[in-house]
């Protein structure tokens, strides 16, 4: 199975739609040549801030293909492959492994209500279909349902291709919890912006991230302070990020994320139904924290 | 040209995430001026550096020097808090403060430093308030003796330290007291490069050490020359002659041990500018370029950042990144942003044609700069980074924000 170094900070990138909904791959480009010169250390790409789920296969093909080849190997790709039917997240994943991902993130099924030992057969499942590491994404707030730190040890003491897990729950508890007693080598990532820090002074490796949409540079930056244990310096770039961290879930995440993209210029502000754009009342907020940062310029003479 | 270790691509990614202005210390230079400092006293087995923590009060800085044998010449009661919680403690402590209050007294006898007294009735204030520890050293001021320079002034004028009469007085004092071991202290010059100066202060401590074992029978065990070391701010200006110096001291010391007018006394000295000044840089962007009368170059630094120029008409050189080589062709004023006009980092200097975006380095900014900061008109005090051997750099202290600023107001009606 391929080894994938899974430490710092890794941008769960947004899906970008053309004006006509049409995927948006010029855009993507854009993106994740940002990414790269912002010195990020991973992508997560047609993840929940990639809108997956409103991708149909051939979308999904051509926009994991095309993180593959902008990346080109300088850092790992992960392809959101996340699915209630335990045989379409087995569909998805052959689709992403044909496209050459390093390794896959999978959401723990929502709506079924699976048992301790479903969960543990559907992971099984994955990794016995699709040799790839895999990172288990735990979203209570998202899938309606947390799975507890016992559950994600079990499954990652029976199933190896398991290798890390996104921690969403927002539970700081339950975060320490899981790296006190995670088998050895297991990576344990923040799955919220803000509480970054905080997990990684517990020893988590770093992030899935939604602000390094915005701020590859600055995230990066954090994550890599954090595993120097310069906390400090952390400190003061977490505070840097925090309103913008906060913004960004102003309304559902990618709305006010692809809100700020396109204030940078870089994607048309477009979502696919049930989501749509972002709210009028919010978005001088998120002009506000973006001119704070220096990632759009003030006007200049106008106004 | 001045020397900078750094390039405008790293000032550029450094300030993209942390704003400018802000310090940048080079670690390896301040430990090569530490190690030259003390080699050139290797004659004196008993030579100490008590770093003078005023000059870069920051326990980075701080600890970097206590690895290269430095003990710590403290003035107050937070730079005494400094040392200790640098793990800096006993007689690597050099107390030496002026019009001091009892508590500052108390920690440093609680210390153990070595405390200098700056008066004769300090002699009863220490005992009243702290108790009498068993070594004491005592500030010399030679009066109208001595010269002394444009920082420190006359002598005569000179609030620090005691008179001939005074200072022996104080040892006879102390020893009825049952103080038991002495040092003798002095400080007359700052910021000098002349290496007289410094030859005759030792031959002046030399003479006194002579008369205080005549007149009390108090025997000294150190001697501290004090600092004063300066530094060229001017490129036109070379740096102090140490090896001269030292042996001009050496030559004096040992006349005056074989004459039998002391005994191999150790020799202390606490220097801070000599230091940490040259390797030290404050680093500022160009905000706004103003023609009037004069042109003015208006930087995101201003006088709370580096008071120097402003207090002392002190000289910064200044270069320009990324216009290193160009001509200095355009006569300005560099300025800040206070409501003052002496805040000018330069008056009427040649420069490079100057833009707004423009980064600037104000050189030999590392003693004295940051630690003489203020906050009038709410400027808050930058970051300082550490540029390591390994070439990273690293934050030793975060910038103020508006809310450290107003942590000590009361805003409730």
């Amino acid at each position: 199975m391929k080894k994938i170094k899974l430490e710092g900070a890794i941008t769960a990138i947004v899906t970008p739609f053309k004006k006509d909904g049409a995927l948006d791959i010029d855009a993507l480009k854009r993106l994740l040549k940002y990414q790269l010169s912002g010195g990020i250390n991973g992508i997560v790409v047609c993840g929940s801030t990639g809108e997956a789920a409103t991708l149909n296969d051939e979308e999904y093909a051509r926009a994991v293909k095309c993180a593959v080849e902008e990346i080109g190997g300088k850092i790992p790709v992960i392809a959101g492959a996340g699915s209630n039917n335990t045989q379409r997240a087995i569909e998805l994943s052959r689709i992403a492994q044909e496209q050459g991902v390093d390794g896959l993130l999978h959401v723990t099924p929502y709506y079924n209500k699976p048992t301790p030992n479903g969960l543990v057969a559907h992971f099984k499942a994955i990794a016995e279909a699709v040799p790839l590491p895999i990172i288990i994404y735990n979203v209570p707030g998202r899938t309606g349902s947390n799975v507890p730190p016992v559950m994600i040890l079990r499954i990652a003491k029976e199933v190896p291709a398991v290798v890390a897990v996104k921690e969403a729950s927002g539970s700081i508890n339950q975060i320490g919890a899981i790296i006190e007693n995670a088998p050895k080598g297991f990576v344990v990532l923040s799955g919220d912006d803000a509480l970054t820090l905080p997990a990684m002074i517990l020893g988590a490796k770093g992030c899935i991230s939604v602000v390094a949409n915005e701020s590859p540079k600055l995230f990066s930056a954090l994550c890599q302070e954090a595993l120097k244990g310069e906390w400090h310096t952390a400190r003061v770039l977490h505070f840097k990020l925090l309103r913008l961290m906060d913004v960004n879930f102003v309304e559902s995440n990618p709305i006010p994320v692809k809100a700020a993209l396109s204030m940078m210029g870089f994607i048309e502000d477009v979502l696919r139904l049930p989501l749509v754009a972002l709210e009028n009342k919010n978005r001088p907020e998120v002009e506000r924290c973006l001119k704070e940062l220096g990632l759009i310029k003030r006007k200049n003479g106008k106004n | 040209m001045k020397k900078i270790p750094f390039t405008k691509k790293q000032m550029e990614d450094l300030a993209e995430k942390y704003p400018t202005p802000f310090y940048i210390y080079e670690e390896a230079a301040i430990r090569e001026a530490a190690r030259k400092l003390i080699g050139s006293f290797s004659w004196d087995k008993g030579f100490k550096e008590y770093f003078a923590v005023k000059a870069t009060p920051n326990p980075s800085i701080m600890t970097i020097l206590k690895d290269e044998g430095c003990g710590t010449d403290c003035s107050s009661l937070p730079e005494l808090l400094l040392s200790e919680r640098t793990g800096i403690t006993g007689e690597d402590i050099m107390f030496t403060s002026n019009d001091t209050p009892a508590e500052e007294f108390r920690k440093a006898h609680e210390l153990g430093a070595i405390i200098n007294l700056d008066d004769i009735n300090h002699i009863a204030y220490l005992e009243k308030h702290a108790g009498l520890p068993p070594i004491l050293s005592f500030r010399y001021n030679p009066g109208p003796s001595r010269q002394g320079n444009q920082i420190i002034g006359n002598p005569v004028e000179a609030k620090f330290g005691m008179t001939r009469e005074q200072i022996l007085d104080s040892y006879a004092i102390a020893k009825e007291k049952g103080v038991e071991r002495f040092g003798l202290h002095t400080m007359v010059v700052s910021n000098e490069l002349r290496t007289d100066y410094f030859i005759e202060t030792a031959r002046m401590l030399f003479d006194l050490a002579g008369e205080i074992r005549e007149k009390t029978g108090a025997e000294l065990e150190f001697i501290n020359l004090g600092g004063g070391l300066g530094i060229p701010y001017k490129p036109e200006q070379s740096e102090v002659d140490l090896a001269a110096i030292s042996d001009g001291i050496r030559r004096l010391y040992e006349e005056a041990v074989n004459s039998n007018k002391m005994s191999k006394v150790k020799l202390f000295m606490e220097c801070g500018r000599y230091i940490t000044g040259p390797h030290g840089y404050l680093v500022s962007t160009v905000r706004h370029v103003k023609d009037t009368y004069k042109r003015y170059i208006g930087l995101d630094a201003c006088m709370a950042n580096l008071m120097r120029p402003g207090m002392y008409g002190a000289y910064h050189h200044i270069t320009v990144l990324g216009k290193e080589n160009a001509p200095n062709d355009v006569e300005c004023d560099v300025v800040g942003s206070l409501c003052e006009n002496n805040d000018k980092f330069a008056i009427n200097r040649q420069l490079p044609k100057i833009n707004p975006g423009d980064i600037v380095v104000l050189h030999d900014a590392g003693a004295h700069g940051h630690a003489m900061g203020f906050n009038y008109n709410g400027k808050l005090r930058s970051a300082e980074f550490l540029l390591t051997p390994n070439g990273s750099f690293r934050m030793i202290r975060r910038a103020e924000t508006a809310d450290d600023y107003f942590t000590t107001l009361n805003f409730t009606k």
